[in-house]
């Protein structure tokens, strides 16, 4: 089930601001390196069924490798990200469960839910990057240092980008 | 029949994730160390023309004429310099050096990764192919892997899966030098006999055995670290004379000897 086309805009927004923005805004030697595009993929409906969300997330990492010269590292993070959303959310799911095609927003479930699934997605899928992209045994606990603190600068733009989406629907 | 249908039915999820992923894994790992073919090529250009429209926004405000203007005039020199190298050489009596230096700008490199690229803003239309080696106020820095017609890709020194062939001083010993993917200034030198001394500030310079560089360009200077012994050999830690996180301007030279060289070894029937 497709649906309203809302979060597939705001997928669209988040990678083209990480291909055209933030994939310059690289800091501390790699330390904090963003990965926004996944904004969009955090934001898909709670209830797409999770082979919808695998293709989404692995067509979404092929598109960024294809325009930053990844080589296959976004689309293989992405899709064991896809592979983990279904999961987190099980993991998180209110009592009341959710509602048809609702986003895991800021707004709706709170900081404490957004945050929690946030960083638990960003951890998988930056540890699986840095890990990939260290290469070697030597430089993998480095690679992880900057997977937790690369996880916790990107959380960062979601909670800023969710606040900025906020205020503008207030002032609406 | 059936029952297999209803077996991949029943976990197509988990087969499209092992499918997808397995898929991915294969394009990473035959990218990762030395990317070339027609999806780098794509990437480049649409990487190149944004990434060219970025520099030049955030060169409105420098003197970038001037920039480019001094670069030329450098490569000029340079390549005049490079050419009396070769007449005042008594052993060549036709070019041995670089001949061909193309003055280029870096529009986009890496320095935080362990497969690190350079991208610049001259291609095959002006003169850039692949193997042809860069140089940084003098300084080895790269090699060209992949090239459109007006950008170009190279692996810098800062890369994990490159190995280049170097020697410790002018009538050195050659080795390997190579980068171990965590220090952007620090490379090793490897296989240099261990009979041979080694002080403080020697020089490394390129051998000139890969055809990418001229032999006797620079690489850098052994540091004050005592070397590391490994049987009949020493790893010697290098100080790159290429700063990698500002790499603004780049001078790519031809090694004429390297085609010379191909023409040898493989003679058209």
């Amino acid at each position: 089930m497709i649906g309203s086309i809302t979060p597939y805009l705001t997928l669209l927004v988040a990678w083209i601001l990480q291909v055209f923005c933030f994939q310059y805004l690289v800091m501390g030697n790699g330390w904090l390196l963003p990965t926004f595009h996944l904004y969009g993929l955090i934001l898909l409906p709670l209830t797409l069924s999770p082979l919808a969300l695998l293709l989404i997330c692995g067509l979404t990492g092929v598109l960024l490798d294809l325009t930053t010269m990844g080589g296959g590292i976004f689309t293989s993070s992405a899709l064991l990200m896809g592979g983990c959303i279904p999961a987190v959310n099980r993991i998180l799911i209110p009592r009341e469960g959710y509602e048809t095609m609702e986003q895991g927003t800021l707004q709706s479930h709170g900081f404490q839910w957004f945050s929690s699934r946030a960083l638990l997605l960003l951890l998988a899928h930056n540890l699986w990057m840095f890990s990939l992209e260290a290469g070697r045994w030597g430089l993998m606990v480095e690679g992880w240092g900057k997977a937790l603190t690369s996880a916790f600068f990107t959380w960062g733009l979601f909670l800023m980008a969710s606040y900025i989406s906020q205020s503008k629907r207030r002032k609406r | 029949m059936y029952n297999l249908w209803r077996l991949i039915v029943r976990h197509q999820l988990i087969l499209t994730f092992i499918l997808c992923q397995g898929f991915a894994l294969v394009w990473f790992f035959s990218s990762h160390g030395y990317p070339r073919g027609q999806w780098v090529r794509a990437s480049l250009e649409v990487q190149g023309t944004w990434n060219e429209y970025v520099s030049d926004m955030s060169q409105l405000t420098e003197l970038a004429h001037q920039n480019e203007q001094l670069l030329l005039e450098n490569a000029q020199l340079r390549s005049e310099l490079l050419k009396s190298k070769q007449r005042n050489n008594p052993l060549s009596t036709e070019s041995k050096f670089a001949n061909t230096i193309v003055p280029t700008e870096v529009i986009r490199s890496t320095a935080h990764l362990s497969a690190n690229f350079i991208i610049i803003n001259s291609g095959s239309d002006d003169g850039v192919e692949t193997g042809q080696g860069a140089l940084h106020r003098g300084f080895a820095v790269a090699k060209v892997v992949e090239t459109t017609a007006n950008h170009a890709l190279l692996l810098p020194l800062i890369h994990t899966g490159m190995e280049w062939s170097a020697r410790l001083g002018k009538n050195g010993p050659v080795g390997r030098l190579f980068w171990n993917g965590k220090d952007t200034q620090i490379a090793h030198l490897d296989d240099i006999p261990r009979n041979f001394a080694v002080s403080p500030g020697d020089t490394i310079y390129t051998s000139g055995f890969q055809g990418i560089f001229p032999p006797e360009l620079t690489f850098g200077y052994a540091t004050t670290t005592a070397p590391e012994q490994d049987g009949e050999f020493q790893r010697i830690q290098i100080t790159l004379g290429a700063p990698f996180q500002e790499l603004r301007y780049l001078h790519i030279v031809d090694d004429q000897a390297s085609e010379a060289i191909e023409l040898w070894m493989n003679p058209t029937p």
